[in-house]
């Protein structure tokens, strides 16, 4: 876990969490990229003591593992006590979720998916990468009325639906649209324009949506990073220590 | 405006809130509907908002004259649930088949992203248009996000209506909405008003002029939540005030020899010559008499 991301985004619980859907993105180059976020809102909630459910498009559940060891959690405990469990849509994708039965339409096969999430009991669901749904030859419009079913059931649970969304998605396309819509807070990672830097990876900003201020719907801070293996370091642009 | 719209002195038939992500148009509709739901029943249709949050964001409204149709919940019918957008959906069939259907009536629409996502754009045009066209409806509301829907369709659908309010953010905690009134002779009118929406949906607006492009603009002041670059250093990068005066004191050594030059370009071209006392100053020109 990252406790300078959390100082970034103003929590120090689950508690002050009042997101019911984050929103990661990696606005590119390709060098740097969200997951790392992934990684620490995994362990953070499973340290708050809260079910989560992570539904893998993009890795495999050993990658998760081996990822979460890295910043001190766990995650084969976590999945032996029942804290997390891992649907890996990734792995069954081949035999189920391409439905090699002509008969069963594409969105069907969502609705399944979509039920039986609703099945498990859950507070954080957390899907890696939702936009991967298209390239398993999914209508974006299924994708779509999928995600919308996924946020009415978090908040339903009272919980929170943690997505990602790489650069390669088109920012126009009606999925993005749709997943800047509902996030009530984006997180976003982006390469200095300058090029790559040892000790500057790039900036992060965080975009809070408030629905009750009419005019100042939208309020963004940023800062900029430096991922090492182990600890994510963020500090004001221009005051890395490289330079001071 | 924008007030005479809220409080029915022009009744358009068809009023579009269009919204972005910046600024929302939510709480704008729901002054609509506050307003309407005292004097007419309202239908309300939701496809963005649970109906139990819209209920309670509508705190001590009167509820009797809402007519609630919960698309937002299971709209395709996955949970088998009593509202979908089935392929034969239509606004107007709906309200008829309600049992509590009235002479007069409003109907509030607040998005159409999920109708779009399930239907084609022109059925939804033809759906509104079928709407429109119904001599028992008073008024219809529909609230639009510019961020969501293609820009072919926004055009359409407020090429429908009878007003539209646009509404936008041009600085923080400023919210801004451009009306377009269509008369029913043809004319059509634009206001810029500056809207403010207290917790009872109570709307105040005042005239908000375009920025003037010869003024200076306004510096625009930095967003509070912003963390200074100096506030996390270990060493002290601010001035006092005191300081700071000292500094605006201060004359720079370049502007001094900047005046003098000024004052030297200004004498250049010109001769003084202070006459001796030997000197014979005969004011006639010595070459009058030439002739040429």
């Amino acid at each position: 876990m990252f406790d300078q991301l959390n100082n970034f985004l103003g929590w120090r619980t689950t508690d002050e969490l009042k997101e019911d859907f984050i929103l990661l993105k990696d606005g590119g180059p390709s060098f740097i990229e969200a997951p790392f976020l992934l990684h620490h809102f995994i362990s953070f909630f499973l340290r708050s003591g809260h079910k989560v459910v992570l539904a893998s498009l993009e890795q495999t559940p050993p990658y998760y593992v081996v990822s979460g060891s890295k910043i001190g959690c766990n995650l084969e405990r976590e999945i032996s006590e029942g804290n997390l469990e891992v649907v890996d849509l990734l792995g069954s994708s081949l035999d189920e979720y391409l439905s090699l039965n002509e008969d069963k339409s594409n969105s069907s096969t969502l609705k399944d998916l979509y039920q039986k999430l609703q099945a498990m009991t859950w507070k954080v669901l957390i899907i890696d990468d939702i936009s991967l749904l298209l390239n398993l030859g999914h209508n974006e419009n299924d994708v779509i009325n999928f995600l919308h079913y996924l946020h009415v059931l978090s908040r339903k649970k009272g919980g929170c639906l943690i997505t990602l969304l790489h650069h390669t998605v088109d920012c126009d396309s009606a999925l993005y649209r749709k997943c800047e819509r509902l996030a009530t807070l984006t997180i976003e990672v982006k390469g200095l324009g300058t090029g790559f830097s040892k000790d500057v990876h790039g900036n992060l900003s965080a975009v809070k949506r408030d629905i009750s201020n009419n005019a100042s719907v939208q309020r963004k801070t940023s800062k900029q990073f430096k991922l090492t293996d182990r600890t994510l370091h963020i500090f004001a642009a221009g005051t890395s220590t490289a330079v001071l | 405006m924008l007030l005479k719209l809220l409080n029915q002195v022009e009744k358009p038939k068809f009023i579009v809130i269009s919204d972005s992500l910046d600024v929302t148009g939510t709480t704008l509709f729901q002054s609509f509907v506050t307003t309407r739901c005292k004097k007419t029943v309202v239908h309300v249709f939701l496809f963005e908002t649970h109906p139990k949050d819209f209920l309670t964001s509508l705190k001590s409204t009167n509820h009797e004259n809402i007519i609630i149709y919960d698309f937002y919940t299971d709209p395709l019918n996955w949970d088998d649930g009593e509202n979908t957008i089935s392929k034969s959906f239509v606004f107007s069939k709906t309200i008829e088949n309600h049992a509590c259907h009235t002479d007069q009536f409003i109907v509030a629409i607040d998005g159409v992203g999920m109708y779009l996502n399930n239907h084609p754009a022109n059925q939804l045009y033809q759906d509104l248009q079928r709407l429109k066209q119904n001599p028992q409806l008073e008024q219809c509301i529909l609230l639009i996000h510019s961020d969501e829907i293609n820009q072919g369709v926004k055009k359409s659908i407020e090429h429908l209506s009878n007003a539209v309010l646009n509404l936008r953010h041009p600085r923080n905690n400023v919210m801004v909405c451009k009306t377009i009134f269509k008369k029913p002779n043809g004319k059509m009118l634009q206001f810029y008003e500056e809207i403010k929406i207290a917790s009872d949906f109570q709307v105040s607006a005042m005239k908000w002029s375009l920025p003037n492009h010869n003024e200076p603009c306004e510096p625009i002041p930095p967003p509070s939540d912003e963390p200074s670059v100096v506030s996390d250093l270990s060493f002290n990068l601010k001035l006092s005030n005191d300081e700071k005066k000292q500094r605006g004191k201060l004359v720079m050594p370049y502007t001094q020899a900047k005046l003098a030059v000024k004052m030297e370009e200004k004498t250049s071209g010109e001769i003084i010559y202070e006459l001796d006392d030997v000197d014979d100053y005969d004011e006639e020109d010595p070459d009058d008499d030439l002739d040429f």
